[in-house]
């Protein structure tokens, strides 16, 4: 597994013995002690940072950390990255999206993306970007009643709110006259374009795009997996807590016994704040002493790769990352005058599976209404991406992963079948911005998107103002 | 993880015969709610998330009474735990803190008279994550 040790600074004075116990082999090594094994898959690390020392007070209370080093299991995974993508990009309607592919989900709040122009359209011309805002439910109730959306407790109150996503946006138009006509998404209006030729004669105003999404499954929301009794993963974790609970506060206990014996407890107990303040402690044991400080430290060591901890975290919190959501989604792009208006009906559905892999599925049916007589167009759609978050960047946990995404799309319409083929690369620029690269082929003029003839390039902007705002929190 | 310690007490000496009772308080300052379990040194698991507690606002005490000359300690909240001991015997309860459903947290633990009054702040610690596998560990002595 790939992962990464962290040894974290502790507040708690009182873990300087279990600090004591992750040096101690150490320490015991100079002294041609037999060493605790202390490497593999499954050692924690037994290492601690040095502490400042400190006058202490006991049993005053100590207002600073007083260089004690609590050492932790948390481990700093490549995957803070587990976070599971939201639609952040331009909904699949938009043929000038940078995605082939709804998510099951939107941003908890608002979010915003900018489609920009596309490279090598496959047209004489250059065509103007695209841009679309999506707001949860959620957002417009927070607006409405004048309510904080990020205070915790209205957060938590109105999860079912983040189920439902409305998005408004202005579709893409090629510049050049003969790609001026709308197209529709998917090339489902491509009959009607083939049909209406006179509509090419003019840059008609771009389309208005809407969408409605309900997330019907919801396994993901913390609110939700918090508020579900006898969650098993949840349980797993209640579990997982008691024992290194457990486990920390036995061992402790038992360095502390020998460490004050014949002492004030508790006065003794609140001067051993530091790893030097253990270290000077244990100089003055007894050789005796010292060897029940070597089996303790054995068992310690024992129980706490046996328990193995910090990859039973992992391994939760990753099946609550890879549950399934489903959602119906409803698009259309709206066009003035006699041009086509498109509509879609989709099913989204996305689940996560392995380590940082994510898929998701579209089907859909694409409906092109013309004004023309028997130009309207029907065509069945079906989509996959597998996305993989490959690292992460910062150490917020507001940032997106920088995540690879490869994409397919298929289209039956009549007898014939279209598709496209997208790579993606989508790149966090700073908390809640990221920059959407997209690499792609398509087979066909005619009834795909007009500008992904051939190879094509997108890129795009896009903005999820709930961490936008979060992280302005968190400064302040 | 980050943490900021504003007041950290390691140990404290609990009077069973004035009926003390320390008071703990887990506050989930950003997130859905708490992921806790809290332990005694016997390695009995006292409390978890998974309890009928606020997961907003976690608050519980652990109590001290005498009883047949020995000090009981037992916990309001969990009505199966008791616990029997000596007076004199140091004992350890250790707090551990996961992140799956929680960004932030504020711990506060304060030493209180039997009329609830507060006779010393002990502890007042925030816990922020920065990856959802992080784990946080206080472990606080209490001497009968």
């Amino acid at each position: 597994m790939n992962r990464t040790r962290s040894y974290i600074l502790c507040s708690s004075a009182a873990a300087a013995a279990i600090v004591f116990l992750s040096v101690w082999p150490v320490l015991a090594d100079d002294r041609d002690r037999p060493a605790v094994p202390q490497d593999g898959p499954q050692s924690p690390p037994f290492a601690a940072q040095p502490a400042p020392a400190q006058p202490v007070a006991a049993p005053a209370p100590q207002t600073a950390i007083n260089g004690v080093l609590v050492w932790l299991q948390a481990k700093v995974t490549a995957t803070a990255a587990k976070s599971t993508p939201k639609q952040s990009q331009s909904i699949s309607i938009d043929h000038g999206s940078t995605t082939l592919i709804d998510q099951s989900s939107g941003a908890d709040l608002v979010s915003t993306a900018l489609s920009l122009a596309p490279v090598n359209s496959g047209t004489s011309g250059g065509a103007t970007g695209s841009g679309t805002v999506t707001a949860s439910l959620y957002s417009v109730f927070a607006l409405a009643t004048k309510q904080d959306p990020l205070n915790p407790i209205i957060y938590n109150a109105h999860a079912g709110m983040r189920q439902l996503f409305f998005t408004l946006g202005r579709e893409q138009q090629n510049s050049d006259t003969a790609n001026t006509t709308p197209l529709s998404s998917g090339g489902v209006a491509s009959k009607a374009i083939s049909s209406t030729p006179s509509s090419t004669t003019a840059a008609p105003t771009p389309g208005t795009i809407y969408g409605a999404q309900w997330m019907i499954v919801n396994n993901r929301d913390a609110s939700k997996i918090v508020k579900t009794k006898n969650d098993p993963v949840m349980g797993d974790l209640a579990n997982l807590a008691q024992k290194d609970a457990g486990i920390a506060a036995h061992y402790t206990l038992e360095i502390w016994k020998i460490l004050c014996k014949g002492k004030n407890f508790t006065v003794c107990e609140n001067e051993l704040t530091s790893t030097d303040a253990v270290a000077s402690a244990m100089a003055k044991l007894t050789t005796d002493e010292q060897k029940q400080v070597d089996q303790i430290v054995q068992m310690y060591v024992a129980d706490v790769n046996g328990a193995d901890i910090d990859d039973a975290i992992t391994v939760a919190i990753q099946e609550l990352h890879n549950r399934a959501q489903f959602s119906l989604s409803f698009q259309t792009t709206q066009r003035a005058a006699t041009l086509p208006n498109d509509y879609r009906a989709e099913l989204v559905f996305d689940r996560g599976f392995s380590t940082d892999w994510l898929l998701t599925l579209n089907g859909s049916y694409d409906y092109s209404n013309s004004s023309a007589i028997g130009a309207d167009v029907r065509t069945e759609r079906g989509a996959l991406q597998i996305s993989r978050n490959l690292v992460n960047i910062g150490k917020s946990h507001l940032r997106t992963p920088l995540q690879f995404n490869l994409s397919g799309e298929g289209l039956h319409q009549e007898t014939v079948w279209h598709y496209r083929a997208q790579m993606q690369l989508v790149i966090p620029i700073a908390t809640g911005v990221d920059l959407p690269l997209s690499f792609g082929y398509g087979d066909q003029t005619d009834v795909l998107r007009q500008q992904e003839k051939g190879v094509y390039g997108k890129f795009g902007l896009t903005f999820d103002f709930g961490k936008l705002v979060d992280a302005l929190h968190g400064q302040h | 993880m980050q943490t900021t310690v504003r007041n950290n007490t390691i140990a404290v000496s609990l009077s069973a015969t004035t009926k003390q009772f320390l008071n703990y308080r887990l506050k989930v300052i950003s997130g859905a709610g708490a992921n806790f379990g809290w332990a005694d040194d016997e390695e009995t698991g006292i409390l978890s998330h998974s309890d009928p507690l606020d997961p907003q606002d976690v608050k519980w005490q652990l109590r001290a009474g005498v009883a047949g000359g020995q000090v009981q300690l037992t916990v309001p909240q969990k009505a199966t735990y008791a616990r029997t001991e000596v007076p004199g015997t140091p004992t350890a309860y250790a707090l551990t803190l996961f992140f799956a459903t929680a960004i932030k947290y504020t711990l506060t633990i304060d030493l209180c008279n039997a009329d609830g009054t507060v006779a010393q702040p002990l502890v007042d610690i925030d816990y922020t994550r920065d990856v959802e596998t992080d784990k946080a560990e206080h472990v606080l002595g209490v001497n009968l």
